[in-house]
């Protein structure tokens, strides 16, 4: 009776144990070669799934099935494992990252699969550069493109600097402020987002001699087109006149001749601004005639008063303005030509002359 | 030379000379591509020169090397002129100047038979003279406002800045056409005039180019200023030079150091912070998910589905219906520390609540008044059965309960019952 009892009971509670142990492992993705979106879905779906690292990072591995399907990925029909491609069922190999970052970082070099041109780029970029001096942080394809929900990166075109500004806080702060930053928010499409200037993938360091060289030439792209200047009243002249004065045609000839001399000399940026440019008449403009002097200071500290008009404020001399260059401009125009010319004529009258004489003199003889 | 020669330049005119063309030349090669920038090949002469910087500091030895000379030929021409008797009125410009230029025209269009006859200086060389010094003043001045622009803006409105430079640019191109053209033509491609360098012309070319003033030497006409006259005016040209050379000296030291930062420029200042995030980046932690992740120790856990399969303690959600164990810590993962935690909470267990139901539950039915170990209750427990002792307080590992149920019993505790009993037995089996 006492033995019944046990093997009853031991069968009894034996029961539900053997039960799970019999339950059959999810097999349906690891017998294809490769698991399909609905396979990770099944447990990626939830919103609760996650995992952590050693150091008590958490993973979040909930997708959300909408947000990936209209994300550019999902519209093509990209699989999971296009990106996971270590996966290739379940379980899941165990994550070799020490932290969510670590993780990151290897996770985002799967990009080059299918964009390696983007990728190859941004090796050469400040990020990457950052990123290999050990700066964690710097920003990696996923950071400003997004993992799950990668949409197309100028839609709206504001979205580029606020993808920018998610690190770069202080400067957006300051550029939506300025003329360029402020005609972006109002949609406006002509103005420079962030990349404009500092370009796309190859991002290089903007405070090398060589970009504070090259610099006048990206603010030229726009300011010397005369298309795009005429729909706001923006004189075109003023890539030419900066490159006329000393400043301009100093930066030009180093930037031809001797590209990694260190240069302080002006460009652009010096006066009007980096990321607060305003219009040349916003009374908080750097290159407002009231302000010009303490911008001159900047690298001129003694300036006084008048020495401001020393530069001609991208204006052509004329009889208005900066008469007094007009008309030495205007004495050499014709004085040059005028002495010149009669130098040649009296020169060739005279050996006219003599070749005569010679000619003459060996007829003679 | 057997022939009669006549002498022209002094050794320091000469010298003069020499360093106009020195200072001229390089003036030149290192100003005119300034003008020029952005075409090739003024680029291309920067570079060969060693740069930009390199040029302006070039271009601005070769202007002191200018100036000083033009200083020395101010107090030559004075010395001569006054100790020595020269006559300044030679190299004035004369109506006869204008005469001799429409007379040369007129000789070589073929309206006269003579060319017109020179004096000591034709014409021509009074243009050229007279061109050198008008330069040489406007490059010196032009070039002060531009070696000195923060100085000159504070004497003259900022405005002649740039029309010094458009001067100094065009009086440039205009002095070195002038070299080429005229004085080009008139010493070297007329016929190859030595005096600048020999000091001297020959009867021929006195002849043919200044016949009036070999007629007046012929006639005796030089003008000599007595010794002791010119001993005289010596003593007091000599200290008079002097202070002159001081004055000129003082000068172009304060021409040359004026002022620094219009040149050598203040660097620009270091910008604003680079790297800022938008918001303090919200990283989840662990805490936040705990549901998730395994708060208690693995050990001795081994069997999830136990405690949290359906309708146990606590159950996993509904959607994980079907999963095994093997398949738990792919997704869920100890919380960090939770290997060293026991237990919820940390106090010691109590019998009544956490440890007699349990036995009660999973072990009387066996272990009850009839066999050989009665577990229904603090005092039968403390007793022990036919085998002895069951718990050792304060030792776990020792006590033949744990030990039995390690070893592989049938029938289990539940996982958080069993904690609770090696807990409790470690505190030291209190009746609490």
């Amino acid at each position: 009776m006492k033995r019944w009892l046990i093997v009853g009971v031991g069968l009894l509670l034996l029961w539900p144990a053997s039960l799970v142990q019999a339950a059959p492992p999810l097999q349906e993705g690891a017998g294809r070669a490769e698991p399909d979106n609905e396979f990770c879905l099944r447990c990626h779906s939830n919103p609760q799934l996650t995992t952590h690292f050693a150091n008590g990072d958490v993973l979040p591995l909930h997708v959300d099935a909408d947000t990936y399907e209209s994300s550019v990925h999902g519209r093509e029909d990209v699989q999971c494992v296009g990106c996971h491609a270590d996966i290739t069922g379940f379980p899941h190999p165990p994550l070799a990252a020490s932290d969510r970052r670590d993780y990151q970082l290897d996770r985002y070099r799967s990009c080059q699969g299918c964009h390696p041109k983007q990728y190859e780029q941004t090796l050469d970029s400040m990020h990457a550069r950052a990123l290999a001096a050990g700066n964690e942080e710097a920003a990696i394809c996923t950071d400003c493109h997004g993992a799950h929900d990668v949409r197309p990166p100028d839609a709206p075109r504001e979205r580029i600097s606020f993808t920018c500004a998610q690190c770069h806080a202080a400067i957006f702060d300051v550029y939506r402020n300025s003329v360029h930053g402020a005609a972006l928010l109002e949609g406006n499409p002509d103005v420079p987002t962030c990349i404009d200037c500092h370009g796309v993938h190859s991002i290089a360091d903007p405070t090398t001699v060589q970009a504070r060289l090259r610099s006048p030439r990206i603010c030229g792209d726009c300011h010397a087109d005369a298309e795009l200047m005429d729909k706001y009243g923006i004189s075109t002249d003023v890539f030419d006149t900066y490159l006329a004065d000393f400043h301009g045609s100093t930066v030009q000839i180093i930037e031809k001749v001797s590209p990694d001399q260190a240069s302080n000399k002006a460009v652009c940026y010096d006066c009007h601004g980096v990321h607060d440019i305003r219009p040349a008449d916003d009374p908080q403009s750097q290159v407002m005639k009231g302000n010009l002097l303490k911008t001159c200071r900047k690298c001129h500290p003694d300036a006084t008063s008048d020495f401001p008009n020393a530069w001609m404020s991208h204006y052509r001399a004329s009889p208005d303005q900066y008469s007094l260059k007009w008309a030495v401009d205007w004495f050499y125009r014709l004085l040059i030509p005028g002495l010149v010319g009669f130098f040649v004529a009296f020169v060739a009258l005279d050996v006219g002359r003599r070749t005569l004489n010679r000619w003459r003199r060996g007829g003679e003889a | 030379m057997s022939e009669n020669t006549y002498r022209r330049f002094t050794l320091g005119q000469r010298i003069e000379h020499t360093l106009l063309i020195i200072s001229f030349t390089l003036l030149g090669l290192t100003g005119i591509p300034q003008k020029y920038a952005g075409s090739g090949w003024a680029e291309t002469l920067i570079a060969w020169m060693g740069g930009i910087e390199q040029v302006r500091a070039l271009h601005h030895a070769a202007a002191v090397m200018l100036i000083l000379e033009a200083c020395f030929h101010f107090i030559a021409v004075l010395y001569r002129v006054y100790v020595q008797g020269a006559r300044f009125a030679d190299i004035l410009p004369a109506l006869k100047d204008i005469q001799d230029f429409l007379a040369a025209i007129a000789y070589n269009l073929g309206l006269r038979r003579e060319r017109p006859r020179y004096g000591r200086y034709s014409f021509d060389e009074k243009i050229e003279y007279w061109a050198v010094v008008w330069g040489t003043a406007v490059m010196i001045l032009t070039g002060f406002m531009l070696w000195n622009p923060i100085a000159t803006a504070k004497w003259l409105p900022g405005e002649f800045i740039p029309a010094a430079k458009a001067a100094h640019g065009g009086e440039a191109l205009l002095a070195v056409l002038s070299i080429i053209i005229w004085h080009m033509y008139h010493v070297h491609v007329r016929h190859f005039n030595r005096s600048m360098f020999t000091g001297k012309l020959t009867h021929e070319e006195m002849v043919e180019d200044h016949p009036l003033e070999l007629a007046r030497i012929e006639a005796g006409m030089k003008r000599e200023v007595p010794s002791e006259l010119a001993d005289r005016r010596r003593r007091i040209f000599v200290p008079a030079a002097g202070a002159l050379t001081v004055v000129f000296l003082v000068t172009v030291y304060w021409f040359v150091n004026l002022e620094v930062t219009a040149i050598t420029t203040v660097p620009p200042q270091p910008t604003q912070v680079v790297f800022q995030r938008a918001i303090p980046q919200a990283t989840p932690t662990a805490s936040q998910v705990a549901v998730v992740n395994i708060p208690h120790k693995l050990s001795d856990h081994e069997n999830c589905l136990r405690c949290h399969a359906q309708g146990t303690i606590r159950p996993f959600p509904e959607d994980h219906t079907g999963y095994g164990n093997e398949l738990c810590l792919n997704c869920h993962v100890p919380m960090p520390g939770a290997e060293q935690r026991v237990a919820p909470g940390g106090q010691v267990p109590s019998f009544a609540t956490d440890i007699d139901p349990a036995l009660e539950e999973n072990c009387v039915v066996c272990h009850g008044v009839a066999g050989g170990l009665n577990l229904s209750g603090y005092s039968w427990l403390r007793a022990g059965g036919d085998a002895g002792a069951v718990v050792a307080p304060g030792q776990p590992e020792r006590s033949l309960i744990i030990q039995v149920l390690e070893s592989g019993h049938f029938a289990e505790l539940p996982a958080e019952a069993e904690t609770a009993l090696r807990e409790w037995i470690a505190a030291g089996v209190p009746n609490n």
